[in-house]
């Protein structure tokens, strides 16, 4: 029975499961989707009430039904030959993705994540399952009327940050955002807020903050201490200034957790958490989320522990 | 094939209002009883998003004058995002690693150490990691 992991060919984080896999004499076929069609082939059969049959690519041949468990690791989108019209890419790439996802996503065996689940990043959703299992979250405001802002700036110190990805790729450059305080002169100036929606959040006195990294059962709890003035706001602009411990996770929050995991049907989750003199106050959770920073930092096997779930093929 | 088919092995979205409610609902349901990935949230095409290719370029357009860009992008920041530059790389199907030009998986000899470099992306300090949650051709991938 094999481990299937959907990863991009640079992925170091894959890469030291493979290793991790195959030092347990577990079987793993690694596959980026990219390689779809030139490198990978899908001869899958639907018999027996399940899918079957096989995906072969440059060094492997997986049977389907000997899949055990798939880790969903960010694999790649479909790369088709140049000369396609846009049309004809669209088409093959939907085509591409309803027949081997659709496949794939069929296959009874334990997911992490499954792809549909990818969704719950949606944090509007998070932030509603968060206070319904028991977590403390910010007070937010999403919105794209200017007299909002003003109005939920004048309760406090206020911070903005982007619903879903902080990038944007524009002047042949990718640029990138991070949480920022929201200052008297940005609420001076509030032109573009009517133009899409836009997320405000109370800031949380911080005395530090928290990943933590569910797998399975498993939490494996980070502290984050910032040592610069604009990781302190969001800790992912200046990873030169940050110092990790691990810690255990209090039984409460960690219930908390398990509560959040199940209500979106994830196995896997990176949490990221500000903690402040009140205690834990849930930011956000990654379905994705890296681990192998903090690993490589503190010693934590966490690799080890995601490895033993994808060999077990269950979480329990 | 959605929904209670791909379950954790946890219990049920907790409906309650307290921590209080939620504990009893952890001891009395079971069952699973997900419903999101039918909801109206992720489109087909979302439900198996796949993720930016590495070499992709860039739009060359510029941004739009203050009043039509959208309020939350006045804090991008050029150039901070692409600063990591990846050590020289080729897939090994065999190893099914990034190797060197010596075939030497690079996790192996600290060329792909996730600490080898702090300058990052989204989250972590490992890599492109922004484009997970977000499909890189949707369903409908033209303006409308």
């Amino acid at each position: 029975m094999t481990v299937l992991i959907l990863a991009d060919e640079f992925d170091p984080s894959a890469d030291q499961m493979v290793l991790q896999l195959e030092e347990r004499a577990v079987p793993v076929c690694r596959i980026d989707t990219a390689w779809f069609p030139s490198r990978l082939s899908v001869d899958a059969q639907f018999r027996g009430g399940r899918w079957a049959g096989s995906l072969r690519t440059p060094g492997r041949v997986v049977r389907l039904e000997k899949i055990r468990s798939v880790w969903y690791r960010s694999p790649t989108a479909f790369r088709f030959p140049a000369a396609l019209s846009g049309a004809e890419r669209h088409h093959a790439f939907m085509e591409a993705k309803f027949g081997l996802g659709g496949v794939l996503s069929s296959l009874p065996v334990l997911w992490v994540n499954h792809p549909a689940r990818v969704a719950a990043a949606y944090k509007p959703v998070q932030l509603a399952t968060a206070a319904r299992c028991g977590l403390t979250v910010p007070d937010t405001v999403i919105t794209n009327e200017p007299d909002a802002v003003r109005r939920f700036a004048t309760g406090g110190t206020t911070v903005t940050k982007m619903l879903g990805a902080n990038h944007i790729a524009e002047e042949s450059t990718r640029k990138i955002t991070f949480t920022r305080i929201v200052h008297e002169e940005d609420l001076a100036d509030l032109r573009g807020v009517d133009v899409g929606l836009h997320q405000f959040q109370r800031w949380v006195p911080k005395a530090h903050e928290a990943r933590i990294v569910a797998i399975g059962k498993q939490l494996f709890g980070f502290t984050i201490h910032a040592r610069s003035a604009r990781a302190r706001v969001d800790f992912r602009a200046d990873y030169t200034s940050l110092d990790y411990e691990p810690f255990d996770v209090p039984p409460e929050l960690a219930a908390g957790i398990r509560r959040f995991l199940a209500a979106l049907g994830l196995v896997y989750g990176a949490f990221d958490f500000v903690v402040s003199p009140a205690g834990f106050v849930f930011l956000e959770c990654n379905p994705g989320g890296q681990y192998g920073w903090l690993e490589a930092h503190t010693g934590t096997p966490v690799t080890a522990a995601l490895a033993d779930l994808l060999a077990r093929g269950a979480t329990s | 094939m959605r929904g209670a088919a791909f379950s954790t092995d946890g219990s049920a979205v907790p409906h309650g209002n307290t921590l209080k409610q939620a504990r009893r609902q952890d001891e009395q349901e079971q069952t699973m009883s997900m419903t999101f990935a039918d909801g109206p949230l992720a489109s087909d095409s979302e439900q198996f998003g796949l993720a930016r290719p590495r070499d992709a370029r860039p739009s060359d357009e510029p941004p739009s004058p203050v009043g039509v860009r959208p309020w939350g992008l006045r804090g991008m920041i050029p150039g901070a995002v692409e600063a990591r530059v990846l050590p020289t790389f080729a897939y090994c199907h065999a190893q099914q690693v990034a190797v060197d030009a010596w075939g030497r998986p690079l996790v192996l000899i600290g060329a792909a150490d996730p600490t080898a470099n702090s300058v990052t992306n989204g989250d972590g300090d490992e890599g492109r990691s922004e484009d997970w949650t977000y499909d890189f051709v949707p369903d409908n991938p033209q303006p409308v």
